[in-house]
């Protein structure tokens, strides 16, 4: 049942972009790497949807800098970005653009006066800085990436669940995992091991995100003893239809024109903002629309209504790929009003590391959205390829370089873990005889975290569901059945183990949700609505203490530097 | 309330020992639902084994290929009908993990072996050929869903067996922005029909073919060199079969009768008769039954004779814009200077490059009315120009050619003329849009002529099944192809084209219709 899988310089766990792009530039510097991904590296996570890319260079307007995308994205973040992350970002995405045009990408006209005039700002940037390649910017970029990668000889491996790090005394030297393709059970030792396995959005029973965003690595890491940061920042994107049905899980892309009106016909934005109306910031729109809905104001389905009829066609023509999606779903945005409510889009939060993507961990790095620092409380829209393409860079180098100075002295004993790792699934497989099933579990989870710890937060709700994953952890297990109880082939197995990483993770979400007795950015308790620059500016860290979630808040400024 | 869905779903268990089979679930419908919503409905609440594979739901993933009810289909953009009833199964090709999930690491292990290294980076930036913007677009759309190697007629035989049509776009890719390609990966783009098949099934409509042609261009220096010897043969001789002192016109050489009364005369319609059936010997009878075909219906026709050149589609094959050029300024000047409005000709090759490929190579609209001969033959039929004697067969096949077919939406002219000789026209399973390729497009089957066998191989037994002796096409490459496949495997079985049964018909015996080459 246990393989053994040639051992690597350096390890990678997920491959979206953050993942390929650490690969790629750990090959370059001379390691040897090993990709692993639990389902198809550059196809199965939330990076093949990104559709914009922001980055000051030439191409940029006369009058932008990297200073100003720093201002922009600090003021976004609510004073809690990590401010040399965030420079860090604005600083080489020149260079990191060049570096993938030099692998092959090609992106649309670059010169931002094609598209707008300096000084009118786009979506929370003070002036347009956007690169794309027409709608599919983030997946040209995987394929390109993934190119180099092969050309790169970086091994890689689909179908292949990490389960647990190797850590021991040293730190961090490899991983464990299953592929589930053919049942077997390897580890595979490493000097260095990347977490890159994307964000948690799936957590809630409204995403924008694919199936595959369940925090695993945020799990592994944890459990390793690395510090988690910023949990409780989770981006709600305000506008995602849930009618009509065949629209359900995607976002509304433009939705500053539109009109949100109740089940009574108002435009309750009036009462939120009376400003900007529906123009108004991602976490103040989703906040509105949510207290909205709780307030007994929403539609049959939970909704509002998202009116953007009778507008002029130019108006129209800035979407035209998602003008047609809902007129395959048959909805026509010209016509007829559809309904939206907030859904997970993005996790600011996630493990903690310096600005080499180091984390607590000796020998564990983690880069993209897994990681943490750069957007606070709320990320600047179209920050996020960015920050995946310039960390993933700067971590496959660091790591690297870690490993041809770290001494491969370890003597732990793999092939006994493994034999654990296999036992424990076993178990797990067996355990279980009741009724529910890991799909059950799944939604169940879902729905919880929607509702206690989604848009609109209280002690009360976030105590509930903090007893309930705890409750659950325990239960699940045995709570629920497989049909197959065989290693190989066993999809429900692969989601038993997203679920399990699920609830811990949950729970840390949730914690670190009721630490924070304020509002801030994306986190908002309504028991404490007011932001408290006072006694607040700084993050919530979360770690693994004694086999139990230890919760601290440090200012910023105050916190240990992660040593390089 | 609308009806709810039966779905029925391919179940396979590696872990068990039973075989695969199919399981019906009765799944509650709402507007517009897709098999993606179907299929999370039964794990959600029927059964929570079944395996299936999605993560964007948006068409850029590519994870999730199915057949839905046969035909490749991207499970999240296939939307269903209320009360109806769908068939899923995994796509072939590929081995099966479990129920509707496929194993992907041979596509994606030999897609590495077609990578080449760049060494040098700093030119790359800096390309001149960055304008090729234009085809660099169209790459982005393939998301390597590989619903067309599920259907591509070549898959089975390639190099790179999983690899199908992503891989000539990716080769494509390679030859023109990464710097070049491997012989291997070069030779790749060969074992392609251009038959189009591929881009009818793309849900992103990735041009496949136009990326094939635009590489094949690049990579000139890297051809099977049969390919090489048939287009400079091309270029020196103006024609592509043969010896050709006579151009296409030794289908001619006893016919003085019509050499004399239809050769270079000034008349409105134009006979482009084409390397195929003018210089084959074995196709030879077709043009000359359609002389007397047209000779009954009284039309004003001419022939070039030894002034037709090769319409140069072969070249628009390889990609090789230029040297069309020549040959599509030759001929169009040769009837246009007979006052010749409308051309009519029976190879599909011809009349694609008469019909779309010399107004693109030239930049400018031809002064010409293009007729395949079946749509040309149809309608002197419908003016009633034509007398038949009724139909002389119980029953013919009929085999849809790629470049007429699918790549120029004409499917009913030849079955309309078919419909007049025979009392039932049989439809093979892979008919119209997805009729299958013999093997004889694409320049393939000299360069690769095992993959054009094993098509041709295959779409002969799918035809054999039908248990007829009439065999009717409307393309001289399809009927040579089928007809020495047909020998090789020990039947003795003719093709006919449409022409020569349409003037079977008018004589009233359809087997008799000439072979004899005579006028």
């Amino acid at each position: 049942m246990a393989e053994r899988m040639a051992n690597a310089d350096v390890i990678v766990i997920g491959g979206g972009l953050a993942g390929l792009m650490a690969a790629v530039t750990a090959s370059k510097a001379g390691a040897r790497v090993l990709l692993l991904d639990k389902c198809e590296i550059g196809k199965s996570g939330a990076s093949v949807q990104a559709k914009r890319l922001a980055a000051v260079g030439p191409w940029s307007f006369r009058e932008d800098s990297t200073k100003q995308h720093l201002q922009d994205t600090l003021v976004s973040g609510c004073l809690i970005n990590d401010r040399t992350f965030a420079r860090v970002m604005v600083e080489d995405a020149e260079q990191v653009v060049l570096d993938l045009e030099a692998m092959g990408m090609i992106f649309d006209e670059k010169d931002a006066s094609r598209y707008a005039s300096p000084g009118k700002s786009w979506a929370g940037h003070s002036h347009f800085r956007l690169l794309q390649c027409q709608d599919s910017t983030g997946k040209v970029l995987l394929d390109v990436v993934r190119r180099e990668a092969y050309r790169r000889d970086v091994a890689m491996r689909n179908d292949f669940v990490v389960t647990d790090l190797l850590v021991g005394a040293e730190g961090c030297y490899g991983a464990i995992g299953l592929d589930y393709r053919t049942g077997q059970i390897s580890a595979v030792r490493s000097g260095a091991v990347i977490v890159a396995t994307g964000g948690a959005g799936y957590l809630y029973a409204r995403t924008s995100n694919p199936p595959q965003m369940t925090g695993d690595g945020m799990v592994l890491a944890y459990q390793a003893g690395a510090e988690l940061m910023d949990l409780e920042m989770v981006q709600f994107y305000p506008t995602n239809y849930v009618y009509p049905r065949a629209l359900e899980g995607k976002n509304v892309g433009s939705y500053a024109e539109a009109k949100l009106y109740n089940v009574h016909g108002e435009r309750f934005m009036m009462h939120y903002d009376h400003g900007r109306l529906e123009n108004t910031t991602r976490d103040r729109l989703a906040q509105a629309i949510a207290t909205e809905i709780r307030s007994g104001n929403g539609t049959e389905h939970d909704g509002v209504f998202i009116d953007r009829t009778g507008l002029p066609e130019e108006y129209y023509a800035q979407f035209p790929i998602e003008a047609r999606s809902c007129l395959e779903a048959g909805f026509d945005i010209r016509t007829q009003q559809g309904e939206v409510s907030p859904a997970s889009h993005y996790t600011m939060g996630g493990i903690r590391t310096n600005v080499e993507g180091k984390t607590t961990v000796e020998g564990l790095f983690a880069a993209g959205e897994v990681a943490t620092g750069t957007h606070g409380a709320n990320r600047l829209a179209d920050n996020s390829l960015i920050e995946v393409l310039v960390f993933g860079k700067r971590v496959g180098r660091a790591a690297a370089r870690l490993t041809s100075s770290r001494s491969r002295v370890v003597k732990e004993d793999q092939v006994a873990k493994q034999q654990r790792t296999l036992d424990r699934l076993t178990t797990f497989l067996k355990e279980g005889r009741g009724k529910s099933n890991v799909h059950d579990a799944k939604s169940a989870l879902r729905r919880t975290m929607s509702k206690n710890v989604g848009v609109i937060r209280s002690k009360t709700s976030l105590e509930e569901a903090i007893s309930w994953f705890q409750e659950k952890c325990t239960q699940i297990p045995s709570a629920i059945g497989f049909i197959s109880k065989s290693m190989k082939a066993n999809f429900e197995l692969l989601e038993g183990i997203e679920l399990m990483h699920m609830l811990k993770l949950g729970e840390l979400i949730a914690r670190s949700a009721l630490h924070r007795q304020e509002s801030r950015g994306a986190h908002y308790r309504e028991d404490f609505p007011v932001t408290d620059n006072q006694n607040w500016v700084g993050n919530v860290v979360i770690r693994k203490h004694v086999d139990r979630p230890e919760v601290t808040f440090r200012l910023i400024g105050t916190s240990t530097e992660v040593k390089g | 309330m609308s009806r709810p869905l039966v779905v029925q779903v391919y179940r396979y268990d590696p872990n068990l020992d039973e075989p695969a089979c199919y399981q019906t679930y009765t799944v509650p419908y709402f507007e517009n639902m897709d098999v993606i919503d179907a299929l999370r409905y039964i794990q959600n609440h029927l059964d929570p084994s079944l395996a299936f594979r999605f993560s964007c739901e948006e068409g850029k993933c590519g994870l999730c290929g199915v057949l839905v009810n046969g035909k490749p289909a991207l499970a999240c953009k296939h939307v269903l009908a209320a009360g109806g009833m769908a068939r899923v199964d995994p796509l072939p090709g590929f081995p099966v993990v479990k129920d509707l999930v496929v194993d992907r690491a041979a596509y994606y292990k030999e897609q590495r072996s077609l990578q080449q290294t760049v060494e040098d980076r700093s030119a790359y930036v800096d390309r001149p050929d960055r304008d090729r913007f234009q085809d660099f677009a169209a790459f982005k759309d393939c998301v390597e869903c590989s619903l067309c190697s599920a259907g591509c007629p070549a898959a089975p035989a390639l190099t790179h067996p999983h690899m199908g049509p992503p891989g000539f776009s990716q080769v494509a890719r390679a030859a023109l922005f990464d710097g070049g390609v491997s012989d291997a990966g070069a030779s790749e783009l060969f074992r392609c029909f251009l038959c189009g098949y591929c881009e009818s099934i793309c849900p992103r409509e990735v041009p496949i073919r136009t990326l094939n042609r635009r590489a094949r261009h690049v990579v000139k220096g890297q051809w099977p060199p049969v390919v090489s010897t048939l287009l400079s043969r091309l270029k020196d001789k103006r024609v592509l079969v043969g010896s050709g002192s006579n151009g296409t016109a030794a289908w001619l050489r006893d016919n003085h009768n019509l050499t004399r009364t239809r050769v270079q005369h000034k008349a409105p319609i134009g006979i482009f008769v084409g390397c195929q059936f003018g210089m084959r010997q074995s196709r030879s009878h077709t043009p000359i039954n359609l002389t007397r075909l047209l000779d009954v219906a009284r039309v004003q026709y001419t022939l070039l004779g030894s002034e037709e050149w090769c319409c140069g589609h072969p070249n628009y094959l390889a990609g090789e814009i230029e040297e069309a050029r020549e040959f599509a300024t030759h001929n169009i000047e040769a009837f246009r200077k007979l006052g010749v409005t409308d051309i009519v000709t029976g190879c599909p090759g011809c009349y694609t490059a008469w019909k779309t490929e010399y107004a693109e190579t030239l930049q400018e609209q031809i002064p010409f009315k293009v007729w395949h001969t079946s749509e040309f033959l149809w309608q002197l039929l419908e003016e009633g120009r034509i007398a038949l004697k009724g139909p002389s067969t119980e029953a013919a096949v009929y085999h849809d050619p790629c470049e007429l077919g699918r790549l120029n939406n004409i499917y009913d002219a030849p079955r309309f003329i078919l419909g007049k000789a025979v009392n039932n026209v049989i439809e093979l399973e892979h008919s119209r849009e997805t009729s299958h390729c013999c093997g004889g497009g694409g320049l393939t089957l000299g360069a690769h002529p095992d993959v054009a066998r094993q098509a041709a191989v295959r779409r002969v037994e799918e035809i054999l099944e039908c248990g007829l002796s009439v065999i009717v096409t409307a393309c001289p490459s399809c009927e040579t192809v089928l007809e020495s496949t047909l020998q090789s495997l020990g039947k003795n079985i003719l093709v006919h084209d449409i022409v020569d049964v349409l003037y079977g018909t008018m004589i009233g015996d359809i087997d008799r219709h000439a072979r004899s080459g005579k006028a």
